[in-house]
């Protein structure tokens, strides 16, 4: 009985060995050693391409950074903030930039001002007029999403996204006011609610293969809408 | 016993077939991304303080100080009774439109105008006691391409315009 047990229990381990093999696609051939005159070698390698892109931040590669060459920002004055792409590797990509704007206190936590006060432009034109075209659907008050229409190929810039940062000068339209007197002196305040509050601008590049461009988009950006034209290399956002 | 292997030796190929058909192949694409992120503090406090020392003479010296921490635009205005006061402005930085005296340059924060003396004319004012009272406005310098724009402060545009 022992004997018959163990043999059953060998033969299942045989048959799910085998089992595996054959799916796995393992095969069993037969080798044979000859001797045999000495060939040439012939080596042949393929390289993967791989995706490298890069932020530029006034035309210069940002170190994680933003604001850089902000000193100080006053109300309803235009800054000088040129944000674009690099494709930095050998082959085409396509390439969306995900953009957060928001207001912070000190301890830089999230407070509830109006990110529609930080306004981003590009030479006052619309989006829709340039390279970028911003997708609506994927859009909060903190949050944009724009894509490159077309292909970045490798090896170059993309247009700005935008070039200009302001703050809206209606963040002066809501302060207290208070007046003490000293002496032959009279002080006088004006504290303004947006007042001690910072700006911050975030941004993300993401960008994507051009082979299976469609498949890729759908993995790595998410339904968004966002559908990839590969015989014209564009992106079509909302069509 | 000999169900029972046939049963162990079933349940064995069942788990393989679950394997092998359940646990598909993954598609990995290739992509990049690269953050970044910054942040800019925003001043708007405004502070003033009104110095209006009184000479021996009852002549007032007025100087206003930015201490507060953002550029302003500034002007003030006297009131008083009668027709007995004389402003005088040495540095020729003060401008007067209408009732307001308006100072031309852009007051720094931590910095001071220079003086408007209101002086008065002894030989004009009534015998009675009086007072002249100081009031100052100040706003924001708000820039449009460069520029102060009308908005900095609505009334010294609209001041501007009544006076044109």
């Amino acid at each position: 009985m022992k004997n018959n047990k163990t043999s059953l229990l060998l033969s299942i381990v045989a048959v799910l060995a085998l089992i595996v093999m054959v799916m796995s696609g393992v095969q069993i051939i037969n080798t044979r050693a000859a001797l045999s005159p000495a060939t040439a070698v012939y080596r042949g390698e393929i390289e993967l391409g791989h995706l490298d892109v890069t932020m530029l931040e006034n035309h210069k590669p940002v170190d994680g950074t933003l604001l850089n060459d902000l000193k100080d920002i006053d109300p309803g004055k235009e800054y000088k903030e040129e944000i674009s792409v690099r494709n930095d590797s050998d082959v085409d990509e396509y390439v969306r930039l995900v953009i957060r704007k928001y207001w912070s206190d000190k301890s830089e936590k999230r407070v509830t001002l109006d990110p529609e006060l930080i306004v981003l432009s590009y030479s006052g034109k619309d989006y829709n007029d340039n390279a970028w075209v911003e997708n609506k659907a994927e859009a909060t008050t903190e949050r944009k999403v724009y894509y490159l229409r077309k292909i970045l190929p490798g090896e170059t810039e993309s247009e700005d996204l935008f070039d200009t940062i302001m703050i809206n000068d209606e963040i002066m339209d809501k302060y207290e006011i208070t007046t003490t007197k000293e002496g032959n002196s009279t002080i006088t305040r004006l504290v303004y609610e947006y007042d001690g509050y910072y700006i911050n601008l975030e941004a993300e590049v993401q960008s994507i293969q051009q082979a299976e461009a469609d498949s890729a988009a759908a993995s790595v950006w998410g339904n968004t809408g966002v559908s990839i034209d590969t015989a014209s290399k564009t992106v079509k956002v909302g069509e | 016993m000999r169900n029972k292997n046939i049963k162990l030796l079933a349940a064995c190929l069942l788990a393989v077939a679950i394997i092998f058909t359940t646990v598909k192949g993954t598609l990995a694409y290739f992509s990049d991304y690269e953050n970044a992120a910054g942040k800019k503090p925003v001043h708007l406090y405004i502070e003033t303080r009104i110095d209006e020392p009184v000479d021996t003479n009852d002549n007032k010296h007025v100087t206003i100080a930015n201490t507060g921490e953002t550029p302003l635009i500034v002007r003030v205005r006297a009131f008083y009774k009668g027709d007995f006061v004389k402003y005088t402005d040495e540095e020729g930085k003060w401008t007067q439109l209408g009732d307001w005296w308006y100072y031309t340059e852009v007051l720094q924060a931590g910095e001071s105008t220079s003086e408007l003396f209101i002086e008065i004319i002894k030989e004009n004012a009534p015998e009675f006691n009086f007072d002249i009272v100081v009031i100052e406005e100040s706003e924001r310098v708000v820039y449009k391409d460069g520029k102060i724009t009308p908005k900095a402060a609505d009334w010294l545009y609209k001041d501007y315009k009544e006076a044109e």
